[in-house]
């Protein structure tokens, strides 16, 4: 069971500090004032619409359709996380169509001329875990770990037979 | 496979998309989705419509040279043809017809069908519909015809009996409605899914036959040919006329009316074969006297034609005046059926003209009834009449095939436009025909050459 | 920010399997011009390739990769980007084969073409024809469609995003 990061819809502001933590976390040495529209690679995206606002990222798919999809091996199944293999990927687009969320971008690196695969990782590789969950203002984002899951899908199993019993 | 005048579907190239059952009017296809498809060949009325709308192909991704030349050799394809091999296909007569055009002790004889003159040129690079009759004619004496002549005369020819007909029957109380003929996939549908209405069509050959047998015999004379040293062919857009040809009544002279049918595609091959630049060819005449035309005999090749020819003949007859402009102009309106009023000199008729099968299920079962308000009626089998049928060019983009239609109709009632005469009765071959041979229109003569009898093949059920 | 390259896909759920793609493709990338099988002659060498197992029908076609491993592999530079499509010259390929064997998809074929033995033969977008791909014109069904991968994933985050509501009191 992989983990995954989700958005309480009721408390996003839509403030997309998120984004810039997210950009931020990624770079090889954080720095605010290096940030351009180009090299600006969220791996979440806000998404406002009429009635709600959230931020959309990675499900970590159990049976992931862009691991299925991706040819070149740069998607696979990791620890606890749908991991990249940013050196395999030729940019063929075949994970941004099988992605139902479009949580997946492909991105060509204007300076390294390097194609990336821009996809939540749930920053496996930072101590402090992810980082947008950090910077929220709102505490709108929360991370399910796979042990938790279970967990919480069994209370609300026995809440509902408590419920039953009255 | 690949039997002579038949149509079949080859179940390793079929990938079972299904297209050519959906178009098939009398529901002769069947087979899972996905999987091949097979043709009923009792059912089949050899329409090739099938044929025309198939896109399954032998890809040579998926298979060797000398498989797709073995495929070529069932399906009756020339040994150099070069062209694509498609699932559903249609077998001809080809290697036959250019066999004898290689012998000399044939005199050759050949028609072509009003369609061709006017969708040939689409084989050769030109685009939909551009008129070329002169090189048409050009054309088939290069490849080794002796005599040109031409199926619209054949056209007129079906026009004046089948008027007379027509009026002899409303006089004389016969079976009515009447039905054309001339389209034999039609007719094969008659006597195989409905032939308790086989008195309802025509006696009448179609143009065609009656073309034929005119060769055999007045052409014979004309020529100074015996009729046995004469091989007759004719050039169609369709797949059935093959088929018609080999009908065993259709030798009253004692000799076959058509010895072959080519279709149009099949005739572009072979002048290509023979190495003959088509677009630069010069315009040349077709053969008199039985290759002169009106341009109501070639309307026969567009939906709505043989009845605007039968009705300007009839009109001019009972009216003793010419048809008004623009009276019929509803019956050019391509595709679907329309049906017309008329008023002729206290005589009330009502016409139905139809194409594609399922457009005439309710009208027919009205004839059965007794219910059936009208007395004539032209069918098509083929959805805009012999200009989009089984034997005409194959498009590759599938999706402009209502482009080619509407520019093959415009170009056919060009052409109509073009000719000095229009109506068929004032065609002065035609008269000359009947004045030094047939007599008169239903006379013993004309009966004799130009009438035919149905018969009811195997009974089937006309439910799809 | 650079646009992501456009290229074909189908939709297997709609594909028939009728092939009409295979043969208009083929035509529009004909040397001899002309409407109809008569005209044009010749083989159907079609750019994209249908694909048939028991389950499904697909047709599959060069994704234009932003970072294309046809054109990484090509040695004499005859795979470039032209207007945003991966296109190969046919003057500079010498049919040596190696994008076909570089390509993940195997959409590439090597065709002889009137002046050349073999050279390699991809979808190219229909470049050269106004009114854009031939296979999306032909598709009896609308199963090829131009896909903007960038306006699809953005449609894509949308719907998500709408569906969310219901479960946003699982993140509390």
């Amino acid at each position: 069971m992989n983990d995954f990061v989700i958005a309480d819809t009721g408390k996003c502001i839509g403030c997309r500090t998120c984004e810039i933590a997210c950009v931020l976390a990624h770079q090889s040495s954080p720095d605010l004032a290096a940030l351009t529209p180009e090299n600006f690679m969220a791996r979440l995206n806000l998404v406002q619409t009429a009635m709600v606002t959230a931020p959309i990222q990675c499900h970590q798919c159990e049976d992931a359709p862009c691991v299925k999809a991706c040819v070149s091996g740069a998607l696979k199944q990791g620890n606890h996380v749908v991991e990249i293999y940013e050196a395999s990927c030729i940019g063929c687009k075949a994970c941004m169509l099988a992605c139902p969320y479009g949580a997946i971008e492909i991105r060509m690196d204007q300076e390294t001329n390097k194609v990336r695969v821009v996809k939540c990782d749930l920053c496996q590789s930072k101590k402090a875990g992810p980082a947008c969950i950090r910077v929220c203002p709102t505490k709108a984002l929360k991370k399910v770990q796979h042990e938790d899951f279970f967990k919480q899908i069994n209370n609300k199993r026995k809440h509902a037979a408590g419920f039953m019993q009255e | 496979m690949g039997k002579q005048a038949e149509i079949n579907i080859d179940m390793d190239l079929c990938t079972g998309c299904q297209r050519c059952s959906t178009v098939c009017p009398v529901g002769a296809i069947s087979g899972k989705f996905g999987e091949y498809q097979t043709i009923n060949q009792e059912k089949c009325v050899r329409c090739g419509q099938c044929v025309q709308i198939c896109s399954a192909y032998a890809s040579i991704y998926e298979h060797t040279a000398a498989a797709i030349g073995e495929k070529k050799k069932v399906q009756g394809l020339p040994g150099d043809y070069n062209g694509p091999v498609f699932a559903a296909f249609y077998t001809g007569v080809y290697q036959q017809v250019k066999q004898v055009l290689q012998q000399t002790h044939y005199y050759k004889m050949v028609q072509c069908a009003p369609a061709v003159r006017v969708s040939l040129a689409e084989e050769f690079g030109l685009d939909f519909g551009v008129l070329t009759p002169g090189k048409l004619a050009a054309a088939l004496r290069r490849v080794g015809f002796d005599q040109v002549y031409d199926t619209n005369f054949g056209a007129d020819l079906t026009i004046m009996e089948e008027a007379g007909e027509l009026l002899d029957r409303i006089q004389n109380g016969g079976v009515l409605p009447m039905f054309t003929s001339c389209c034999p996939a039609w007719v094969r549908f008659i006597e195989t899914a409905h032939p308790e209405l086989i008195p309802h069509l025509s006696s009448c050959k179609s143009p065609q036959q009656m073309a034929g047998a005119m060769f055999k015999t007045y052409g014979a004379k004309q020529t100074g040919h015996v009729p046995a040293s004469l091989y007759s062919v004719a050039i169609m857009p369709c797949t059935c006329k093959e088929q018609e040809a080999e009908r065993e009544e259709m030798e009253n002279s004692g000799y076959r009316d058509v010895d072959a049918v080519l279709t149009t595609t099949e005739l572009a091959y072979l002048i290509k074969e023979a190495n003959i630049d088509f677009t630069a060819l010069p315009e040349e005449d077709f053969d008199r006297p039985l290759g002169f035309y009106s341009g109501a005999g070639t309307l026969f090749g567009v939906t709505g034609g043989v009845m605007e020819a039968a009705l300007r003949t009839a009109y001019e007859r009972l009216m003793k005046t010419k048809l008004p402009d623009g009276m019929l102009q509803e019956l050019r309106e391509g595709q679907g059926r329309k049906s017309i009023k008329l008023n002729l000199d206290g005589l009330e008729l009502k016409t139905w003209v139809a194409a594609g099968l399922q457009n005439v299920e309710d009208l027919l079962s009205e004839v059965k009834k007794g219910t059936a308000d009208f007395q004539f009626m032209e069918v098509m089998t083929c959805p805009e009449g012999c200009i989009s049928g089984g034997g005409q060019p194959k498009l590759y983009l599938g999706n402009r095939v209502q482009e080619a239609y509407d520019k093959r109709r415009r170009g056919l009632y060009q052409h109509d436009c073009e000719q000095t005469v229009h109506t068929s009765h004032e065609n002065p071959e035609i008269k000359r025909l009947y004045q030094d041979f047939l007599g008169e229109p239903l006379g013993p003569v004309s009966h004799k050459f130009l009438h035919t009898t149905y018969r009811q093949t195997k009974q089937i059920s006309n439910k799809k | 920010m650079k646009k992501l390259q456009s290229f074909v896909y189908a939709d297997k759920n709609k594909c028939i399997g009728c092939r009409a793609c295979e043969v208009a493709c083929s035509s529009v990338h004909s040397e001899k011009p002309g409407k109809t099988i008569g005209a044009v002659q010749g083989d159907i060498k079609p750019r994209l390739f249908f694909v048939q197992t028991k389950q499904e029908k697909m047709l599959l076609q060069c994704h234009h990769c932003e970072d294309a491993p046809c054109r990484a592999s090509c040695a004499s530079g005859a795979i470039q980007i032209f207007e945003q499509k991966v296109i190969v010259d046919e003057v500079l390929c010498t049919g040596c084969k190696s994008c076909v064997l570089a390509c993940p998809f195997g959409v590439i074929e090597i065709m002889p073409t009137k002046h050349k033995a073999g050279i390699a033969w991809k979808c190219d977008l229909c470049q050269q024809r106004d009114e854009g791909p031939a296979c999306i014109e032909v598709c009896p069904m609308q199963a090829l469609r131009w896909v903007e991968p960038s306006v699809e994933a953005k449609q894509k985050r949308i719907s998500a995003v709408q569906a969310m509501p219901v479960l946003s009191q699982y993140a509390r």
